[in-house]
Formats: C-alpha cells, sequence, structure tokens
C-alpha cells in the first residue's frame, strides 16, 4: 500500500477535498492506496511513515525535506492534472501498488 | 440536495462586486452570522490566516473556500455559505490564477459532520459542468435549476 497525504494551511478544506478527489482516483486506477489529509502544522509528524505528498506549490515550498515524494497541483478539482500528478509518481516509483 | 438545502437555509448570496478580498470574505460570512452559526471572531481569524499565508484558500481558478481551523473561536455549529460575485474578487495583486467569483464559505466545530458536508461539497466541484453553471447563476432559483439538471 502506498501512503498518500494531502496538505493544505488549516487542513479542514482544500486539503479535505483534495483527499476526497484522490481517494476516487485511486480507487478508478486500481491504486492499492492510504490516503490522509491535514494541516501544514500536522504534516511534519505524519512525514515519517508518508511515501507521497500531494499539496499546492504555496505548501510545497515550505515543507522540511523528507523521504516522500512531492507532487504540487495548482488546481486541486481539475482531476486530469491531479490524476497525471499522482499517477506519474505510482507508476515510476511504487508500480507494484497497481492492481491489474 | 445540498444546493436545495443552502438555498433553503438562506446561506446562497449574490453581489456586483467588492473592493477588496476582506470585504468579498466578511460578506461571505453574513449568512452565518446571522443565524448564529459563527461570531465575528470567527471571520476575523479567516481573514488573519490569509494574510499571513496567502491566497491559498483559492484552490482552483475562480473559487475560493474561505475558512480557518475547526473549532476556531467563534464557530457554534458546522455550516458553509455560498457566494457568487460578478467581478472577480483579487486576492494576489497581478495574479488572476488567484481571482474568486464563487465562494464557498466553512465553519466546523465537529468533524464527523464536516467531512459530511465537504463530501457533499466535493461532488458538486469535481462534477463536470457544475462550475461553469454556478458562474453563470444570477439568483437562487439558477441555483436550484442546476440542483436539478446535474443531481
Amino acid at each position: 500500500m502506498v501512503n498518500i497525504l494531502c496538505v493544505c494551511g488549516n487542513g479542514m478544506g482544500t486539503s479535505t477535498i483534495l483527499k476526497i478527489n484522490i481517494q476516487k482516483i485511486c480507487v478508478e486506477n486500481k491504486v492499492d492506496a492510504g490516503v490522509e489529509s491535514c494541516s501544514f502544522s500536522e504534516a511534519m509528524t505524519y512525514l515519517p511513515s508518508i511515501d507521497i505528498v500531494i499539496t499546492s506549490p504555496e505548501w510545497a515550498e515550505m515543507l522540511p525535506p523528507s523521504r516522500a515524494t512531492v507532487a504540487t497541483v495548482k488546481n486541486l478539482i481539475d482531476t486530469a492534472a491531479v490524476s497525471k500528478a499522482l499517477l506519474d509518481i505510482v507508476r515510476e516509483k511504487f508500480p507494484d501498488e497497481i492492481n491489474v | 440536495m445540498f444546493i436545495e438545502e443552502l438555498v433553503a437555509k438562506e446561506r446562497v448570496q449574490f453581489y456586483e462586486e467588492f473592493s477588496s478580498w476582506e470585504e468579498a470574505i466578511m460578506a461571505s460570512f453574513k449568512p452565518l452570522l446571522a443565524d448564529g452559526s459563527i461570531t465575528g471572531a470567527y471571520v476575523d481569524s479567516v481573514i488573519h490566516c490569509v494574510t499571513k499565508y496567502g491566497p491559498y484558500i483559492v484552490f482552483a481558478p475562480d473559487i475560493a473556500m474561505p475558512h480557518a481551523q475547526e473549532n476556531a473561536e467563534g464557530v457554534r455549529q458546522n455550516a458553509i455559505s455560498f457566494m457568487k460575485v460578478e467581478k472577480p474578487v483579487e486576492f494576489e495583486k497581478g495574479n488572476r490564477e488567484k481571482d474568486a467569483r464563487l465562494f464557498f464559505s466553512l465553519a466546523s466545530a465537529n468533524h464527523d459532520i464536516h467531512l459530511e458536508n465537504m463530501q457533499k461539497l466535493a461532488e458538486i466541484l469535481l462534477k463536470d459542468g457544475v462550475i461553469a453553471a454556478l458562474l453563470e447563476a444570477h439568483d437562487a432559483d439558477d441555483l436550484l435549476a442546476i440542483e436539478k439538471r446535474f443531481f
């Protein structure tokens, strides 16, 4: 399972919408994933166990270094763009997590 | 269902323009102030968040979701209000990508109810054609027609 974290400022608005969108994308593309969302300040504690972080450019810049691959998306409800950003990373780094 | 609920609870508003994003945010929360879901302290903290962190609440072109933290001071109950502004509200000078005409203003005092509300809101935001239709809406009847057409 690939662990995905959606991050935004307060962990209440955009990251929740993003999480719902990503969960849908993972189901549709048969990616075995656990998806969580949190605020920027909570991200520090989650990061050690996270494989992929998805966030907007303004927050990505401020994240501390971690083992997670960071994907940024400008328009969080552009499902095609969010899907591409996520699936590019999954295919490259976690190909075994896609069930064919 | 969701849009219908917002209309029934008188949590939808339509405006021509605002002279600043602060004014727009204040106006967007008016119905929630009026029905006691929040107090002015919460609106202040939303404006403070945007001042401090930048216009991250504009999370897609034309769409803003003003909010602060869950259980922030001044939040009495979970609520969402909708506001449409004809003239784009500028959040960041010179950056058109951060202009907004659709406002979904959030308050949350209970995490589980909040997640249910966000699930309903996501259904609206993620459905093809709905945003375009909302941008063309001018009154509550237009909103109800959108509900009928898409859901």
